[in-house]
């Protein structure tokens, strides 16, 4: 494109770069400037006086911890296992909510559905400790019913990350579908009417109709929160992990606010949110480029 | 109306979404209950309990009592109304632009906000640029805080795309300027979407509590969120050291910590519940029908 | 569509009004004589009555006692977020003249924003008095922070029905205890004896001396050795992994948070706890008759090898500090140590006149709301109550710390070897608790100290050495 052609297509469009400017100008100031402040992960931090620069020696103290590799594993671990398994279980639910036909039903469903996302994870971790303690908690009641052996599952290595999974669904299934709701709500049913008089059933339709129309939703959810993927979720196992689990859950965050945060080592805690940034970022861009190239759609 | 017949499948998602419900409200359930449950009964109570025995109105009674209660919620309330109405201006705003896949250094503006997203400079390089802005102890601090999100902002733009072109080119024809567009065409259209992100802003609003705490010193400009957990952390230290009695600033009768915790839950969560039908409404199905006239 | 951009724009008008609403808490007004002191503490908020009737009264009796007329102001910091507010306070400039913290101090520390308390302390004929050997100790480490209160050991308390039905001798030895846990449990199968919270930190209080744990880092062989690798906490394991097995030690401990333990002790669900020695045994003591009906019994530590509570000699972990950019540091330590009187202490321990305590003539009555009163400085030890402060359990926890606690000398572990310390914690705690609840036998324990020295905790060790010698 030549310069010519780029100034007239900017000149046509500056009654938009006007009303953007304002948005603009809220992430400069609000973000950018801000961001700067990252640069501490470069220097020693100091409460008065200049910091000085130090290079990569945050970083270096970061990686050289004995734990870093299994801390680093166990963030991928979970956070791989949560999108695994339950980023589809709030698609599903929406898909679920589609089929009720009474809205009086579906009003009362969908205004509960959601409420343990406001529970914190410290009365959650506390539910669940409570549920799953052996052997009085109710879930090994149920299974000494059936005739088993009671569990202790959090402090069982090979079931803490599972219940990690489990109670993230619990928390933010209900919540999390809410956006596909709305977004199936604006699915025109008139789509839906001419698949029924060509004799699709229920399943069919959702396959043909919903599944597609709101994909492009599903994709952007799904890219963006690639972005927050080595976050793997600080609230939930702080409160969760214990002493027999910690080195199957300890994860980036936890491991830097013992280590940096409560030292009040911010350089360190600074210079594992680069760290974690910079993947999400490569993983958003790449999961873009792989959603444009084989669905042509991006996350915008 | 929905034509389509009801199945054995129907029943099967029926009693599914049922059993999901309740698991989902149960521990609310049992909250309430527990904050309900009078002292004679509270050491008792645990996960288990369904109803509240020694019934008592007092742990509500005690903590509506106290006139920081009131003004945290009266500026809750003020937060997340003009948090909505920046949130959705800007929002939408720039929704409707980036939309536009023509436009000259979009791809530019959108990795730059999505950057955002990702990287922060955390809350020490914030404090201090409201520090430099004057706009510590402001409620402007914290209403402008996240004022426009990323994510809701992509989340945003697909609804927005849902709009049929041939309304906007409609819309062009008759001479509408981008405002006017937005305005009166895309953001009626889009009332669901607006619902929703609605519900994420308020929502986040509602919650945010940490933000608050730092920037605002005024106690009396606290967030009711804010006001709740200083009111559990007090508590915490006096039941830690022995004292079952409330603050003394109240005057009030004994509480269980317990109680109080349980409490605290059910009066944060009680708004999102009287709010959220309100919002429901606008999740109609097939809004789009009938704007277009074919 | 007109009426809501009308609206919209009247509450942007409005919101930006509140943009003017930025004013500070007014600056402190100083007059010529009266010297304003800040501080800032946690659970210490200016917009607490109590807390200002308390600094009156301080005010007041400083003057009394020194002559000079001070004013003591209280910083306001959200106690959700005083860490963080302190930091960025600090961070901005706002500096007040006595710091509580509780925590990240160190940092600020080494920037050299703290006093050294050395020579304060040293010439000071009521600290000195006051200072119990582990704090004198711990100064001299780390001589920023001063905190005087009671060694935080906690002490074993059990039912007194249970303990009475299972013979109600007091034991002694690790074998006395054992005795006693195993006849409870035989009389109370479904009940645990005894649980901990999280790790076996608490219990570790009573037990640890007897088996030789002495403290933190103990001689072999004529070097410094991490107690947690000795032969000593070996030995320590296999009992605990005994207590366990047996179901004397609550197999849920490792899930037990401080409330869950209490809410166990108070329904039946467990024998005994471990608490601060202290007011804390009087709170349980008082909650346990209120449930149970029934009394608890403070049990003193085992007696074996050594027998006592180890109190780290490291550093305060928390603690009142001046900073140096104060202009009346001088003035700042001579108020600590006026707390630290018997005047001091006064108001210190009994609160407010009126509303913690009365006055029936010469004598100090206790309201029953006197447990909403907590000593916002100090607590000291030594000092002689007319009217006993502690119940009973309280009283036999002091007693017990008064004869058996235990000089520890540690260190503080330096900021370069900090990741690999925390690695080496963690370590443990996977180890000891597969151990304790059966999943790996006993001798897996060397297992863990090869991996241990391994993991860098050689280099620990070694420096350790140098610095312990």
């Amino acid at each position: 494109m030549n310069s010519g052609l780029l100034r007239k297509k900017i000149k046509r469009d500056r009654a938009l770069y006007l009303m953007l400017l304002p948005v603009l100008i809220y992430y400069i100031v609000w973000h950018y400037i801000p961001m700067w402040g990252a640069r501490i992960a470069f220097q020693d931090f100091k409460y008065i006086g200049t910091n000085e620069w130090v290079g990569f020696k945050h970083f270096k103290m970061l990686f050289s911890s004995p734990v870093f590799l299994r801390v680093f594993l166990n963030t991928i671990t979970i956070s791989a296992m949560k999108i695994g398994f339950f980023f589809p279980l709030p698609i599903i639910l929406a898909f679920l909510f589609n089929e009720i036909r009474s809205s009086g039903y579906r009003k009362i469903i969908q205004s509960v559905i959601y409420l343990p996302h406001f529970l914190s994870w410290v009365v959650i971790a506390g539910i669940f400790i409570s549920l799953l303690s052996s052997p009085l908690g109710v879930v090994n009641q149920i299974i000494t019913f059936f005739g088993g052996e009671p569990v202790s599952f959090m402090t069982s290595t090979r079931h803490i990350r599972w219940i990690f999974v489990v109670s993230e669904t619990w928390r933010s299934i209900g919540w999390d579908s809410i956006l596909y709701i709305a977004a199936i709500n604006g699915i025109a049913p008139e789509l839906y009417d001419a698949a029924t008089v060509d004799g699709a059933n229920r399943l069919q339709q959702a396959r043909h109709i919903t599944l597609p129309s709101i994909l492009p939703t599903i994709i952007t959810v799904f890219i963006l929160n690639m972005g927050f993927f080595m976050n793997a979720g600080f609230d939930q196992v702080f409160n969760m992990m214990n002493d027999a689990v910690i080195n199957k859950v300890d994860i980036i965050d936890t491991y830097v606010y013992r280590v940096g945060l409560t030292k009040g080592n911010f350089s360190l805690g600074t210079a594992a949110g680069l760290f974690k940034g910079v993947i999400g970022i490569f993983l958003i861009l790449g999961t873009d480029r792989l959603s444009r190239k084989t669905s042509g759609e991006g996350v915008w | 109306m929905d034509k389509r017949k009801a199945g054995i499948g129907h029943w099967v998602v029926v009693v599914t979404l049922f059993v999901l419900a309740v698991v989902m409200v149960y521990p609310l359930y049992n909250q309430l209950v527990i904050s309900l449950t009078g002292p004679e009964y509270i050491t008792q109570a645990d996960g288990t309990t369904l109803i509240p025995r020694g019934f008592t109105l007092s742990t509500y009674t005690s903590v509506l009592a106290i006139p920081k209660v009131y003004w945290g919620l009266l500026n809750s309330l003020f937060i997340t109304a003009a948090g909505l109405v920046v949130n959705i201006l800007l929002t939408s705003i720039g929704a409707y632009v980036l939309i536009k896949r023509n436009l000259v250094g979009r791809g530019f503006f959108m990795i730059m906000i999505v950057i955002t997203m990702i990287f922060e400079g955390g809350l020490i390089p914030d404090y201090f640029l409201m520090r430099d802005l004057h706009l510590l102890n402001t409620y402007a601090s914290v209403i402008l805080f996240k004022a426009v999100n990323p994510y809701y902002l992509i989340i945003m733009m697909r609804f927005f795309d849902q709009v049929p072109k041939s309304m906007l080119e409609a819309a062009r024809l008759d001479g509408y300027g981008d405002v006017r567009i937005l305005f009166k065409i895309v953001l009626p259209v889009s009332v669901a979407g607006i619902a929703t992100i609605s519900l994420f802003y308020g929502v986040f609003h509602w919650n945010e509590y940490f933000r608050a705490m730092i920037y605002l010193s005024s106690e009396h400009k606290w967030p009711l969120q804010v006001i709740l957990r200083e009111l559990i952390i007090s508590m915490e230290k006096a039941s830690f050291i022995g004292s079952t009695n409330f603050l003394q600033s109240t005057g009030a009768a004994a509480i269980e910590f317990k109680a109080l915790k349980a409490s605290l839950i059910i009066l944060a969560i009680v708004p999102i519940l009287l709010f959220y039908p309100f919002v429901l409404r606008y999740f109609v199905k097939g809004r789009l029908q009938g704007a277009v006239k074919e | 569509m007109k009426r809501i951009l009308l609206s919209s724009l009247i509450l942007i008008l409005s919101v930006s009004s509140i943009f003017a609403g930025g004013a500070q808490d007014e600056a402190p007004m100083q007059s010529d004589d009266v010297t304003t002191i800040r501080i800032v503490g946690k659970d210490f908020s200016p917009s607490d009555e109590v807390n200002l009737q308390h600094l009156r009264n301080i005010e007041a009796g400083f003057e009394k006692a020194t002559g000079e007329k001070i004013k003591l102001e209280l910083v306001s910091v959200p106690e959700g977020a005083y860490g963080e507010k302190l930091n960025l306070m600090i961070m901005a400039g706002d500096i007040p003249d006595l710091i509580y913290f509780q925590g990240g101090d160190e940092v600020i520390a080494n920037q050299g924003l703290l006093v050294d308390l050395t020579d304060y302390v040293k010439n000071s004929a009521v600290m000195q008095d006051v200072l119990m050997d582990f704090n004198k100790e711990r100064l001299a480490n780390y001589p920023y922070l001063l905190w005087i209160a009671p060694p935080r050991a906690r002490t074993a308390v059990i039912r007194e029905d249970w303990f009475n039905e299972a013979g109600g001798k007091m034991p002694v030895t690790v074998d006395d205890y054992y005795a006693l846990f195993s006849t409870i449990k035989k009389n109370h199968p479904e009940a645990a004896v005894v649980t901990d919270t999280g790790n076996t930190g608490r219990m570790d209080f009573t037990f640890n001396q007897a088996f030789g744990i002495t403290a933190t880092w103990v001689k072999e062989n004529g070097k410094y050795v991490y107690s947690k690798v000795s032969q000593a906490e070996k030995d320590k394991l296999a009992f605990y992994q005994k207590l366990y097995a047996e179901g004397i030690l609550d197999n849920e401990y490792i899930t037990t948070k401080w409330d869950t333990m209490e809410d166990k002790l108070y329904t039946g669900k467990v024998a005994g706890a471990f608490g601060t020695a202290g007011i804390v045994l009087d709170i349980y003591s008082d909650k346990m008759n209120e449930n149970q009906g029934v009394g608890l019994v403070v049990l003193p530590p085992a007696d074996g090898v050594g027998r006592g509570y180890s109190v780290s000699s490291a550093k305060e972990t928390r603690g009142w500090a001046i900073s140096t950019t104060s202009e009346h540091s001088d003035l700042v330590f001579e108020l600590l140590e006026f707390l630290a009187t018997d005047e001091g202490q006064f108001m210190e321990r009994y609160g407010i006149e009126g509303i913690h305590y009365n006055m029936e003539g010469d004598k100090v009555v206790l309201t029953d709301k006197k447990g909403d009163w907590w000593p916002r400085f100090h607590e000291v030890m030594s000092w002689d109550a007319p009217t006993p402060l502690l119940g009973p359990a309280g009283m036999k926890g002091w007693e017990y710390i008064l004869d058996y606690a235990v000089s520890d000398p540690d260190f503080p572990i330096p900021e370069e070897l900090s990741p690999t310390w925390d690695a080496l914690g963690n370590l443990y705690k996977e180890y000891s608790f597969k151990i304790i609840s059966g999943e790996y036998s006993i001798d897996k324990f060397d297992d863990f100290v090869a991996e241990w020295y391994k993991l860098g905790g050689d280099k620990v060790t070694e420096y350790a050495n140098s610095v312990l010698n």
